[in-house]
């Protein structure tokens, strides 16, 4: 297994120091002077928005493109003369799709000069450590996206780099494999190799080190996630009523009016409960039960404030546009059933890609579809809005069973496909105009609604940009605009966010909602574990198959066990330990502790505390921690392939 | 050492990536062994088997003596005529020529008196035209003769004597120019496809990120469809061989040598278009324009060099196919010396080598352009 | 047809418009390939390179010598000065063709007998050399025409041959009518694949198919823009050529339409059905490799077919760029009109109504 505990880690010594670094592309500056080290052994995270400069950085980093100005010095020198010690892993995919796992490796090795007898040795274990010693003959583009990417993992450590970057590996991926690949890279980063790594998700800014908070060019905050939480001097209060829709507004006018002083810095709905950051606790919950009457029954429970508050509260300036509501047509409301299948199954030859899937969702509501890649959501969706024949099984949309591809129904259904929606090579207005055109909006009522489109998601000024040249954020943003602007009963969205940043996600889903709170059934999938607290119901698809069902409390509520976060003397060694007692999914490296899901707490505590003490671990400090909805996912996906 | 072991690291890679996909071995072998047969044995300039339309006004024995020796020799066939207006074969394509023979001309011929024939022929086929012409003019005097008719006589007669290639075959002609199109056009465009993959797919920035030279990866991928390269001049020299019957009376070492450099000179050309072209369809439409209007049109495949109008005869001087067309001929219709076109070779190593300079240069920085 | 169609028409012409790769094949290939084709084959015999080696020395031989490089079909070179380095240099390709006078030609044609001369020619070049044969056979008549001392006589079948349509033979007009109809044939299989399947590769087809546009009207908001295009194309091909090379519209315009029409129908459909069976543009463009070679070889483009072995004639048949360069040659060269070229358009018209139908249907079925 690995060497661990064999090196003598300065944790001092920088491996990367940049200073003063700029970059321009023509007049627009991508950089405007940053500065940051990296010190060894560390994984140091780059966070922020589409366009903030992340991807120059690491272009710049890893010797691929020059600076403008300012110094970068790599292990001292200059990135060019030390291409060698750097391993890098694009946000695309770095693979050969037609080459299989050992061919990529081999050429890995062979650009980077790595002897013949080191090769083989490498290859074996890396190959085992990322869990794909079985498949060594098999071509990269019959990889799953997980997989793609530890391979791509692997050929950049093939050359045993002293210093790996990897821009957005993980974009796109399940959140299954997401967690796999970071605990690949805890255990790499164990090994002595320095890496610094750039990410949409917050929950993997969690496990950095450290993290750097990058937006328009400029380092806003760097720190342990710890002290970025810390510095933030806020708290966070969940809160949950019995109205939680109308509560939400109150908390909102109150907070535009400032009726409660600062004693409330920020409130976010979420699927069935609030998030309220507050100054100081007591006088928020004071504020909080002054602005809702007691027959909400609001209940209120204390928490540490998150990396998503920290991002949103230093990048949004604090002023609350209210964004331009949505242009509506009069229309009766609906309510009931707008979509409803019964055991709808899916054959694809001889595989069964859904297998006896039963959802009901009314009018107003939003439920969540999540999954891994392959699970089948994907295919669920096509099957509910009529793109793809159901094998077995019945779906009723908006009250009718047959004819789902009718004229007049596809005109009440809104849908937005993972890939794209948009036409790279139209401008944002044609783009508005065509979609507009082909529901046969016209007249002022298209005009509004285009209007809208471009009030709401601050596209003044570039309508007649190409939507291909719109950085990724604004063209799911613009996507979604186009696959609503008919004003459907019945949305779609298979993966809005992915590839979108927290705060244009939070946006999105400010609408999502709006949509869902004048009468539309929306049904979404996301990879974003996060942004699935704004369902207010959630259907987790595992193999083809529905095995969870219900609002994010109850889910989290129904996971059996407990999260126990252990702070311990050598995390890499405890980590290695700790697997062999424990399923591989069980435990996991969160920056510098190690998180633990222990099915019978007692029992479980008690095994471990001997495991590591016979390995001459310490436990410095042991905290029980709340179920993420990750954690959940995570553990209902492993669950039942263990059932299988 | 260092540089070649790397850039056979890239030709390995290359190779294996090359016979992953059926689509492009097809385009690698199949497509150059049928391209081969269809330029053989379909590009004919002389026509035989040319359609004569005959509106023979006279019903004397001459006129169909004269019509019977004119579809002897099987180099023209006859075609019925409907009996309308002379031009109407003509119209409609059925007939490349109309030959009119006037009322009176058995009666003419019987009285000693000379006989005009009116022979319409279709312009618009150049070549043939001419042919044709001689051929018919050819056959009156062999009809004369026959008949014992007066015919003028020609004081200087021609001991002719064809060189090479007595016979006329024009497949002695035409399959080294279609080796030269088909081994030059095929692997340079699988190589740019190679280059340009890498671009489009971002994988070039691994190579960026690597410590391997613009040289070494040129060089490697170079040296991959180099080897495929030789193959397809292995497949269709073969079937030249085998289904056009071509001899080999050359130089098989002056040959040999200029076959390498040749091929060598597609696939640089190919990788440096690769290197110039941002996606695979800007990649296919500059090696089909460069190798199928440069190998095709300015190399004399088909018709000699010295016909192009002038400044774009200039071209032809540094077309590839030209020379390479040069040694086939020697290899496959002349023989005998090769030191006549000594320059084929050196003129086909500069061509390498300076389309190697152009795209190792374009790509030195190994670093993004932008 | 509603506001839905406009709304796709007016997509697919912004779309077109702004491919500026797509812009290239239209425009530019025709012009390059025209110019390329135009001035580069010319099947003229002229300027080839003659070595003499003139034993007899005398006024007459070099009468005859002056008569053959006279209308500049030969031009002289240095011929080595004797019989071996002659036939060497024309073995070395250095010079064309090598004529040899004996001595006694002089001698011989006073005593009125006929004296013979060697002519050594390089027959590598088939064609060329068969008709170089023809051209000193007339030469040498019409020397002994003027230097006839006796009575030579007439020919008594005076062969009077005109050549009709072309009577320069301008290699040209033989060449173009053939690449306009090449031209289409490219771009239109490649524009029209492309188009449809760069909608399917993005994954904007599936986000179409959700809207309430019929797949009837998203196929042929793409054909039309298609067919304007492609007619643009055939403007600039026959511009350039009535421009540059002088190439005469003798027919009716309103054929000329009708047949490109149809012409357009057939190369589009080809298009449509390759997109339908391909998965990525860069398959569609190999498949297209493999169709259009045979295509353009087997149309009389470039080569006439009668020459062709039988097979590969019979292959011809079934080609339709065969029958639409025969309509071309008929409306522009020989000016000749529907009542002649009827079978023609005919089989481009049935061409046109199975490839149209088939490929629609087998786009349609896989939009549903």
């Amino acid at each position: 297994m690995l060497s661990l505990a064999t090196h003598a880690v300065n944790p001092h010594s920088p491996i990367v120091m940049v200073s003063g670094l700029e970059k321009n592309y023509g007049n627009y500056p991508a950089l405007k002077g940053i500065d940051f080290e990296i010190r060894e052994s560390e994984i140091f995270g780059l966070i922020g928005p589409d366009g903030a400069g992340k991807t120059s950085t690491f272009h710049i980093l890893g010797g691929i493109m020059d600076e403008s100005k300012g110094e970068v010095a790599i292990l001292g020198k200059d990135p060019r003369q030390v291409r060698l010690d750097i391993g890098y892993l694009t946000q695309t995919f770095s693979l050969y799709l037609d080459l299989s796992i050992n061919e990529n490796i081999e050429y890995a090795a062979r650009i980077r000069e790595v002897p013949e007898a080191k090769f083989k040795e490498r290859r074996e274990r890396y190959l085992r450590i990322m869990g794909l010693e079985k498949f060594g003959d098999r071509l990269a583009q019959n990889l799953s996206g997980g997989m793609k990417q530890k391979l791509a993992l692997c050929c950049a450590l093939i050359g045993r780099p002293k210093l790996l970057l990897l821009d957005e590996p993980t974009t796109g991926v399940d959140p299954v494999s997401r967690r796999d690949f970071w605990d690949v890279l805890g255990n790499v980063a164990a090994e002595g190799v320095t890496i610094a790594v750039a990410t949409p998700y917050l929950d993997e800014a969690e496990r950095c080190n450290r993290i750097a908070l990058i937006h328009k060019g400029q380092i806003l905050e760097m720190g342990t996630p710890a002290e970025l939480k810390r510095n933030l001097g806020l708290k966070r209060l969940e809160l949950r009523t019995r109205d939680i829709e109308s509560s939400f507004d109150k908390l909102e006018d109150a907070l535009k009016a400032k009726t409660v002083g600062d004693a409330i810095s920020d409130v976010q709905l979420f699927g069935d409960r609030i998030d309220v950051l507050v100054r100081d606790t007591d006088a928020g919950k004071e504020a909080l039960h002054s602005l809702l009457s007691a027959d909400l029954k609001p209940e209120i429970v204390e928490e540490d404030a998150t990396l998503e508050n920290v991002f949103v509260s230093k990048l949004s300036s604090s002023e609350h546009a209210a964004a331009p509501s949505f242009p509506e047509a009069a229309r009766e409301a609906k309510s009931g059933q707008a979509i409803a299948a019964h055991s709808i199954s899916k054959i694809f030859g001889h595989f069964q890609a859904v297998k006896n899937v039963s959802v009901q969702i009314n009018y107003g509501e939003i439920y969540g579809l999540l999954g891994a890649n392959g699970a089948g959501k994907t295919t669920t969706i096509k099957m509910l809005c009529g793109l793809l024949d159901i094998s077995n099984g019945e779906v009723s949309l908006a009250g009718r069973k047959t004819e789902l591809r009718s004229v007049k129904l596809r005109k009440e259904i809104g849908y937005m496909s993972q890939k794209f929606v948009l036409y790279d090579d139209l401008t944002v207005m044609e783009n508005l105009n065509f979609y507009c055109g082909t529901y046969g909006l016209s007249g002022k009522e298209r005009k509004e609604r285009i209007g809208w489109a471009i009030d709401t998601f601050e596209l003044q000024g570039n309508e007649g940009t190409m939507a291909g040249a719109l950085p990724g954020g604004w063209k799911q943003k613009l996507s979604f605009a186009a696959s609503v602007l008919h004003q459907p009963s019945i949305i779609f969205l298979d993966e809005p966010t992915s590839g979108v940043d927290p705060l244009a996600r939070r946006q999105l889903w400010q609408y999502i909602r709006l949509f869902a709170k004048n009468g539309a059934a929306i049904l979404v999938t996301t990879h974003f574990l996060e942004e699935a607290e704004h369902c207010a119901r959630l259907g987790f698809m595992v193999d083809g198959q529905l095995v969870a069902e219900g609002s994010p409390s109850e889910i989290k509520a129904a996971q059996p066990g407990v999260l126990i976060s252990l702070k311990v003397s050598n995390t890499p060694k405890a980590y290695e330990a700790l697997r062999e007692i424990f399923e591989e999914w069980q435990v996991s490296i969160f920056g510098a502790n190690l998180h633990v899901v222990l099915d019978n707490k007692e029992e479980d505590m008690a095994r471990c505390q001997q495991k590591l003490a016979d390995n001459g671990i310490r436990i410095f400090t042991s905290r029980q921690l709340p179920f993420t909805l990750e954690d959940a996912f995570i553990s209902i996906v492993q669950r039942s392939k263990r059932n299988k | 050492m260092r540089v070649l072991r790397r850039a056979l690291a890239q030709t390995q890679k290359e190779l294996f990536q090359f016979r992953r996909d059926p689509l492009t071995v097809m385009l690698a072998f199949v497509l150059p062994f049928v391209a081969m047969l269809m330029y053989g044995f379909a590009t004919k300039l002389e026509a035989k088997d040319i359609p004569v339309a005959i509106a023979n006004y006279d019903s004397g024995k001459f006129s169909r003596d004269y019509v019977d020796c004119i579809f002897a020799s099987g180099q023209f066939i006859p075609i019925t005529w409907s009996g309308k207006h002379v031009l109407d074969p003509l119209d409609d394509s059925e007939a490349k020529a109309t030959i009119v023979i006037p009322p009176e001309f058995s009666r003419r011929l019987k009285q000693k008196q000379r006989a005009e024939v009116q022979v319409l022929i279709d312009g618009t086929d150049v070549n043939n035209a001419r042919i044709i012409k001689n051929g018919l003019l050819a056959l009156t005097e062999s009809y004369l003769a026959q008949e014992g008719l007066p015919q003028k006589r020609s004081l200087v007669t021609p001991r002719i004597r064809l060189w090479f290639n007595p016979g006329r075959k024009e497949t002695l002609h035409i399959v080294p120019g279609a080796i030269a199109l088909v081994t030059w056009i095929f692997p340079a465009l699988l190589a740019a496809f190679a280059m340009v993959r890498e671009k489009e797919q971002g994988t070039i920035l691994q190579l960026y990120a690597s410590s391997i030279t613009a040289f070494e990866l040129i060089l490697g991928k170079a040296i991959a469809y180099f080897c495929i390269g030789m193959a397809v001049s292995a497949i269709v020299i073969l079937e030249s061989f085998i289904v056009f019957q071509v001899p080999f009376v050359g130089n098989p070492l002056a040959f040999f040598i200029c076959t390498v450099l040749y091929v060598a000179s597609g696939v640089v050309f190919g990788t440096w278009a690769g290197t110039r072209a941002n996606n695979q369809m800007a990649a296919v439409q500059i090696c089909a324009m460069v190798g199928f209007l440069g190998s095709m049109l300015l190399s004399g495949f088909i018709y000699p060099i010295r016909n192009i109008t002038y400044p774009i005869s200039l071209i032809s001087n540094v077309v590839a196919a030209r020379y390479y067309i040069e040694a086939a001929r020697d290899a496959f219709v002349r023989g005998g010396s090769w030191t006549a076109h000594w320059y084929a070779p050196v003129m086909l190593a500069g061509i390498t080598l300076f389309f190697l300079a152009l795209g190792v240069a374009g790509m030195r920085k190994m670093q993004l352009s932008k | 047809m509603g506001s839905g169609f406009s709304a796709l028409l007016v997509k697919e012409f912004l779309q077109l418009l702004r491919n500026k790769q797509l812009l290239v094949i239209l425009v530019i290939t025709p012009v390059v390939q025209l110019c390329a084709y135009g001035f580069a084959l010319s099947p003229e015999v002229k300027h080839l390179r003659l070595g003499v080696i003139d034993y007899a020395a005398s006024p007459v031989s070099r009468d005859l010598i002056a008569a053959l490089t006279r209308n500049q079909v030969f031009d002289l070179e240095d011929s080595g000065g004797n019989e071996t380095e002659l036939s060497l240099k024309v073995r070395d390709g250095k010079l064309d063709a090598g004529l040899v006078i004996g001595p006694e030609f002089t001698r011989t044609l006073k005593q009125g007998k006929r004296a013979k001369v060697q002519i050594l020619l390089d027959a590598v070049d088939a064609n060329t050399a068969g008709i170089t044969t023809g051209y000193m056979i007339q030469i040498f008549n019409n020397f002994t025409s003027e230097h006839a001392q006796t009575q030579v006589g007439v020919d008594f079948v005076d062969l009077d041959s005109t050549f009709l349509y072309n009577p320069g033979l301008v290699a040209s007009w033989f060449f173009v009518p053939g690449v306009i109809g090449m031209v289409l044939n490219i771009a239109g299989i490649l524009v029209s694949s492309s188009t449809l399947l760069r909608e399917k590769e993005t994954g904007t087809l599936e986000q179409l198919l959700m809207t309430p546009v019929s797949s009837a009207e998203i196929l042929i908001a793409k054909i039309i823009p298609l067919l304007v295009v492609l007619f643009i194309n055939i403007g600039v091909s026959l511009s350039i050529s009535m421009g540059i090379f002088h190439l005469p519209f003798r027919g009716d315009p309103l054929a000329l339409f009708l047949i490109s029409l149809l012409y357009i129908f057939v190369v589009m459909s080809i298009g449509i059905s390759l997109a339908t069976i391909s998965s990525n543009q860069r398959q569609a463009m190999l498949i297209s490799f493999f169709i259009t070679m045979p295509v353009i070889t087997l149309s009389g483009a470039l080569a006439p077919l009668e020459s062709m072995p039988e097979f590969f004639r019979n292959l011809s048949l079934l080609n339709p760029l065969r029958y639409y360069i025969v309509c071309l040659k008929g409306v522009l060269l020989k000016g000749v009109g529907l009542d002649i070229l009827w079978p023609e358009v005919l089989v481009l018209f049935v061409f046109a109504a199975v490839l149209l139908s088939l490929s629609a249907s087998r786009f349609r079925k896989q939009m549903a």
